[in-house]
């Protein structure tokens, strides 16, 4: 009865205001529709000519700002006005703040690293432990398509609060790898090879220029330092190919890189040449 | 002569590029770093580029360091040599980029702020164009709009420069003009000739590498940038 009595009075509510719901729902779609028809075509005019960490931030921000002003203006029939909102969300918020403080936090770290860019969508970068590409920065993550083909997705606080290396914001980048040559190589030859081979190398700038210099002394070999600025964005293909050409490059000039060596020194051979008497004796008695 | 045509069936030695056309259509370019083939019917054309593209796709810009420092005042035209790559071309498609000989890029300016780009050394002369014995560089003039210094080299955006020729084939760059700054050396690309009695040469769109730039064709780079330390093998 109750049940009936309040299902009834609820029909009559809307019954009441189905004019101010219809506009109510129909402010909300028309708020959807612009807010997608404005990212779309900001899409094709802006989204091609600036670059994605500019763009997705801008986009962002309008998109979910018309929304935001639909779903206000939608409530204005019922006779609920901005301040009126304000103050009531001055409420709730404290209330949604203490329900949601990692998810405001997120939020409050977004605003910070769209504001702060200390890594943008495209840029190569390392957080905490995860290395990959930032595909987006939205508004509670960040997303990383690591080198291996995995999108991670890490809460914009972690993010915020995490050393972040960028591989990105420098010009170059150095390469730097050692190479073992033998103790009866000519050093200096070996180091001139290396240095002619890196001048005529288009992945080596010029300035910074490159490095050779004996690091240390080995067990096997005497080891060569090789340090290389290269474009950032070449960074990966050069330090391959540096690699896999050195060695070539080192074998064609006559420079071995040796195998790990072991060299053993026998004290004495006395019990051996016992051991053979010996025998000697064992097998000619009479001798 | 770097502009020309070549037809199926010959072939070609231009700046140290190789070039093949066979007579089944196959036009084979080589230079130092990699080949290119592609089918094609009918006469391929070539002819000089600003050398943005090969072997890397990595600025717009050139870096000429000049061989000795010079002493410059405003007003004053200086003359350099600048590198260039073959395009080769069908219509107005382009079918291959050469680069002659071997590249080098540089660093200009500070790691953060500087900017990468293609690394070529030249004599440079105050007034009038240098002799030219190298037929794969072009002929490039700064001028001096403002500032006096000593100078040890300009870079420039070589993307949106124009290419000029003279009645013997010389390749000219357009006019680059230098700004001499407090902390900075600035260089704008104009698109005018550098002397008078230069044919514009049509280009094959050049493309630029999509870096952003609200002001693309200028360059500005710190002054009395350190050069970084190196250890000479």
């Amino acid at each position: 009865m109750a049940i009936a009595q309040g299902l009834e009075s609820i029909g009559d509510l809307i019954a009441a205001n189905i004019t101010k719901i219809a506009s109510a729902i129909v402010t909300i779609i028309v708020g959807v529709i612009v807010a997608y028809v404005v990212r779309s075509s900001m899409r094709r005019t802006i989204g091609t000519r600036i670059p994605p960490y500019i763009y997705r931030p801008v986009e962002n921000l309008v998109f979910y700002s018309i929304l935001i002003l639909a779903g206000i203006l939608s409530l204005y029939p019922f006779g609920l006005s901005l301040s009126s909102l304000l103050v009531a969300g001055g409420f709730a918020g404290i209330i949604v703040g203490l329900a949601a403080q990692s998810s405001l936090g997120n939020i409050i770290s977004g605003v910070f690293l769209v504001v702060e860019q200390p890594l943008r969508v495209g840029d190569p970068v390392m957080i905490g432990d995860i290395a990959g590409e930032v595909v987006d920065v939205r508004v509670l993550s960040t997303l990383i398509r690591t080198w291996d083909g995995y999108l991670v997705r890490i809460p914009n606080q972690t993010v915020f609060n995490s050393i972040i290396t960028n591989y990105s914001r420098t010009k170059a980048r150095r390469i730097d790898f050692i190479v073992g040559v033998h103790y009866k190589t000519d050093v200096e030859k070996a180091i001139k090879t290396i240095r002619e081979y890196l001048d005529s190398n288009p992945y080596c700038l010029v300035n910074p220029s490159p490095e050779v210099f004996v690091d240390s002394y080995g067990d096997s070999s005497v080891t060569i330092r090789i340090r290389c600025w290269t474009p950032t964005k070449l960074w990966y293909p050069a330090k391959i190919k540096l690699q896999t050409e050195l060695k070539r490059t080192l074998e064609e000039n006559g420079i071995v890189i040796p195998y790990p060596q072991l060299d053993l020194h026998l004290k004495s051979v006395e019990p051996v040449i016992r051991i053979e008497l010996k025998e000697r004796e064992e097998k000619n008695p009479k001798r | 002569m770097l502009v020309g045509e070549i037809t199926p069936g010959t072939s070609l030695s231009l700046c140290g590029a190789r070039i093949i056309y066979s007579e089944d259509g196959v036009l084979r370019a080589c230079d130092e770093y990699r080949c290119e083939e592609v089918y094609v019917e009918g006469v391929v054309g070539y002819r000089p580029a600003p050398p943005i593209h090969s072997p890397f796709r990595i600025s717009d810009a050139v870096y000429i360091e000049f061989d000795k420092k010079i002493l410059v005042n405003r007003g004053d035209v200086i003359w350099a040599h600048a590198p260039l790559e073959i395009v080769l071309y069908h219509k107005n498609s382009i079918l291959a980029r050469l680069a002659p000989g071997k590249v080098k890029y540089t660093l200009v300016g500070n790691m953060i702020e500087g900017v990468i780009a293609r690394y070529a050394k030249s004599k440079v002369a105050r007034g009038f164009p240098l002799e030219n014995k190298d037929p794969c560089m072009a002929h490039i003039a700064f001028y001096i709009a403002q500032g006096e210094d000593t100078i040890r080299g300009v870079p420039f955006n070589a993307a949106y420069s124009h290419l000029y020729t003279d009645n013997k084939g010389t390749i000219f760059y357009s006019l680059v003009e230098v700004y001499i700054k407090d902390t900075i050396i600035e260089s704008r690309t104009t698109s005018k000739p550098p002397m008078e009695g230069l044919e514009r040469l049509k280009q094959v769109r050049a493309g630029r590498t999509g870096v952003f730039s609200l002001t693309a064709p200028v360059i500005a780079v710190e002054r009395g940038w350190k050069l970084w330390p190196s250890l000479k093998g």
